[in-house]
């Protein structure tokens, strides 16, 4: 945290605290070896474009965990706010760049108002979270669908606003050499990583999470620290919808689908406990690249989808497996 | 009067024992005997190694150096099994029962079937229900669920599973923690009919009248060495204590001029559920409150009652005579109380985490920018010298709790308060599990922040304690205060009489 000098102590003492790191560069290796095509700008291009909108949700799901709770349902919020944000720009016709910002913070709003209800239902009511996000997962699907009418809205007419959205995405729309999206996520993860490492706020749901009746009884106001992180998720999971939309060119009812098993597995490996009290930003970016690399590696081996799956799930529980045993290490 | 029996043949002899835990010895050379028909105490400060020796008895740990034998013979204790196989049965502070089983499936664990490979049920709760009978707890429902069981209730209940295995070697670590007094009498009466049965007993306690009153031997360990083996009736509390930690009894609590104020809390007539019913007192600056009474009285409600820590039924708080609303431990906060709780592990204090954001949790906007930045030099410079004005020992402050002592612990929970600048210090059970030395220390920082115009109120469960810190004590029995006790009566006798409802 403050000043650690460099030497042999403090790089094992570093190994075990960041073993995802670990996993990155054995992942890393292998896929290099296991495919030659890996290693190209190109392909590593591709893959930081694709991941986006998955690590926003990934920080979303971050937040949650902390205070040990979690958010199943951040895959369909994300799906929602961009149904709602096709629904300004095609349906209702908000054009422009003031329409298209207008359509922006609308669907932001409304991811943040469905992170606060799940916030306020839990621990308003005392219900689980992994049970009352479940049930909004189903719920905004729902909700997704029938406002969609069950299909993907498409612009009949490239309207400003909606090239203006699109171009976001473009190859070919970079700041300093990285793709738009990419930047924007960099700006993100460093403001969410300070504030969880360097402000009170972030000491404050990280200790909750680790004893939340300690913190309590410590003269805190831990509810306003379990249901805010709720909506930090839910706001994530706007953008990353706003994102998926601008990606795909389309607003459809079934965008971000398993985003919440990725962002949970990214989440957990880079650190997080799911009983609360851990986890970091620049644990959540490896834990989700190591997952992404996994999948790219295996589509440029071209193995047949099922046992991809089957893949995934293995490398994960090794994944977690030894996220497990170097914190009992720690803790020795 | 002790029968004349085989009363020197050797049970149990542990010699050499030498345990090691990453490079430090926690037992180093000692030498443990135990005779049959006895029963004998293990005492020492917390962290001396009682626990440890006994986990090597039982086979939990492997000693690094040392024998044991058992009867004579040599044992290699490698698993808590060769540990009950030879007849040694342990019953820790946590107790080790199943809470969703009934009480015969927990005592006869080792032995559901006898061998058989269906079990008989009708057989087994008879079994279950025949050595229940033998201890004299008709009472004890062999069907129930652990659960449903008191504490006392519970301990019987391991105790037969002790018997069941023909344990013929106990040890008891620290059985009374929880009892009331009654239940205390009685589980010493079954200690006693085991060693005329000829049982070994190793009883381990902090609690020198039940050690005067049962034990026939004391063994003491300091710092993981053998202090000494004596017999207790050739022994006293001041040479107990001398060869625990090298000081007397009198010298555990520091002077004091006692310059008692106005009154600066006040509770009147709280109100909650059964445990407290109608409650009234009231609290000066520059006095030290005690609240004693049985385990269960309704101590810890009260105060957290008058903490906000949970809701009251009926009743008013006034704080430096204004009607106070204390809702929430935030709020109490803002009258200046402070709260260490009873359960330090999980409520007092953040085990997985630094011993700084324990210490600061409840002041760290004082040490934090307007932006929300934590300001970390500012607060790391606080952090350390409030452990070093409490005499904490520790590594550094980015190091968990959960790696300090007992004593250290508690006082990472107090720096928490101590930062929060309160004037009202509510303190519940502040030297349990402490070790002696952070004991004295403790005594000497209430006196001191009493000295400085604080309100402190401490819930003990030592009369010593109580009679050497406090200017008065309230008694209370069954959610209802049954007396105010002046410093000059506050007594032994008088404190147990209003303790157990006596209103005379």
């Amino acid at each position: 945290m403050e000043n650690s000098k460099i030497n042999g102590k403090s790089i094992k003492r570093f190994v075990i605290n960041n073993n995802f790191v670990v996993a990155f560069i054995i992942l890393l290796v292998v896929s290099a070896l296991l495919s030659p095509n890996f290693l190209s700008v190109s392909n590593f291009n591709n893959l930081a474009k694709q991941q986006a909108a998955a690590l926003l949700v990934a920080f979303g799901m971050l937040f949650t965990l902390t205070t040990g709770g979690i958010d199943l349902a951040v895959g369909a919020n994300a799906c929602l706010s961009g149904i709602v944000l096709g629904m300004a720009i095609v349906k209702w016709g908000w054009d422009g760049f003031g329409g298209l910002i207008g359509a922006m913070v609308l669907a932001v709003f409304v991811s943040c108002l469905v992170g606060s209800v799940s916030g306020v239902v839990i621990y308003c009511m005392h219900l689980p979270p992994f049970i009352v996000t479940l049930a909004m997962q189903f719920s905004l699907r729902g909700l997704s669908n029938m406002i969609s009418n069950g299909q993907p809205i498409r612009a009949l007419t490239e309207t400003e606003a909606y090239k203006m959205l699109v171009s976001f995405s473009n190859p070919n729309a970079k700041f300093l050499g990285i793709p738009i999206p990419f930047v924007f996520v960099l700006i993100v993860a460093i403001l969410l990583g300070f504030v969880l490492r360097k402000t009170s706020y972030g000491r404050m749901i990280l200790a909750t999470g680790s004893n939340e009746e300690t913190v309590r009884l410590a003269g805190v106001n831990v509810l306003k620290y379990q249901i805010s992180v709720y909506v930090i998720s839910g706001f994530m999971c706007g953008i990353a919808g706003i994102m998926l939309s601008s990606r795909s060119n389309v607003f459809s009812p079934t965008a971000g689908t398993d985003y919440e098993m990725n962002a949970l597995a990214g989440a957990v490996i880079g650190g997080a406990s799911m009983t609360g009290g851990s986890g970091s930003v620049l644990g959540t970016i490896f834990g989700v690249f190591i997952l992404a690399m996994l999948e790219n590696v295996m589509n440029l081996m071209a193995l047949p989808p099922y046992p991809q799956q089957v893949i995934k799930g293995i490398i994960i529980i090794l994944a977690v497996f030894m996220q497990v045993i170097t914190s009992r290490t720690k803790k020795e | 009067m002790e029968r004349r029996k085989k009363n020197n043949e050797i049970k149990v002899k542990m010699t050499g024992i030498k345990k090691v835990f990453a490079g430090i010895s926690v037992l180093d050379n000692v030498d443990f005997e135990l005779r049959k028909g006895e029963i004998h105490a293990l005492m020492g400060e917390n962290g001396a190694g009682k626990s440890t020796l006994m986990r090597v008895l039982s086979g939990v740990y492997q000693a690094e150096e040392g024998e044991i034998f058992i009867n004579g013979e040599k044992k290699n204790m490698r698993s808590p099994k060769d540990g009950i196989d030879n007849g040694v049965s342990v019953i820790w502070q946590e107790f080790s029962l199943m809470p969703d089983l009934s009480v015969a499936e927990n005592i006869l664990l080792d032995d559901l079937n006898s061998g058989k490979k269906i079990i008989n049920w009708q057989k087994f709760y008879k079994r279950a229900r025949a050595i229940l009978d033998d201890l004299g707890y008709q009472n004890i429902n062999e069907r129930a669920r652990i659960g449903e069981l008191s504490t006392s209730q519970q301990q019987v209940v391991e105790i037969c599973k002790a018997l069941s295995r023909k344990a013929n070697v106990l040890v008891l670590d620290e059985p009374t923690a929880l009892l009331a007094t009654q239940e205390v009498k009685k589980l010493f009466e079954i200690l006693k009919q085991l060693k005329e049965q000829g049982s070994s007993i190793v009883y381990i306690s902090h609690r020198l009248d039940e050690i005067f009153e049962l034990s026939d031997r004391i063994t003491v360990l300091k710092d993981g060495m053998l202090a000494g083996t004596v017999s207790t009736k050739e022994v006293d509390e001041e040479s107990l204590m001398l060869m625990m930690v090298g000081r007397k009894p009198s010298e555990l609590f520091s002077e004091r001029v006692a310059r008692i104020g106005d009154v600066t809390v006040k509770a009147e007539k709280l109100c909650r559920g059964k445990k407290v019913r109608n409650i009234s007192f009231e609290a000066r600056s520059g006095e030290v409150l005690g609240m004693y009474g049985l385990v269960g009285a309704g101590r810890t409600e009260t105060v957290r009652l008058l903490f906000g820590a949970d809701k009251k039924d009926a009743g008013e708080i006034y704080i430096n005579g204004e009607k106070a609303k204390i809702d929430s431990p935030k709020d109490a906060l803002r009258y200046k109380l402070g709260l260490l709780a009873e359960d330090r592990k999980h409520q007092g204090v953040l085990l997985d985490m630094a011993i700084r954001i324990t210490s600061t949790l409840s002041s760290l906007k004082g040490y934090t920018s307007r932006f929300g930045k934590i300001l970390f030099v500012k607060e790391a410079e606080a952090v350390k010298k409030i452990c070093t004005s409490l005499n904490l020992k520790y590594n550094n402050i980015n190091q968990h709790v959960s790696e300090l002592s007992g004593g250290n612990q508690q006082k990472v929970a107090l720096s928490k308060l101590l930062l929060s600048d309160c004037e009202i210090l509510l303190l519940d059970e502040p030297t349990r599990g402490v070790d002696v030395g952070a004991k004295i220390e403790i005594f000497g920082l209430i006196n001191q922040l009493a000295e400085s115009g604080k309100t402190l109120i401490v819930i003990s469960s030592e009369m010593m304690e109580l009679i050497g810190l406090c200017d008065r004590v309230i008694v209370i029995h069954e959610g209802k205060v049954m007396a105010s006790l002046d410093k000059k009566d506050i007594t032994e006798e008088n404190l147990i009489k209003y303790s157990m409802g006596v209103t005379v």
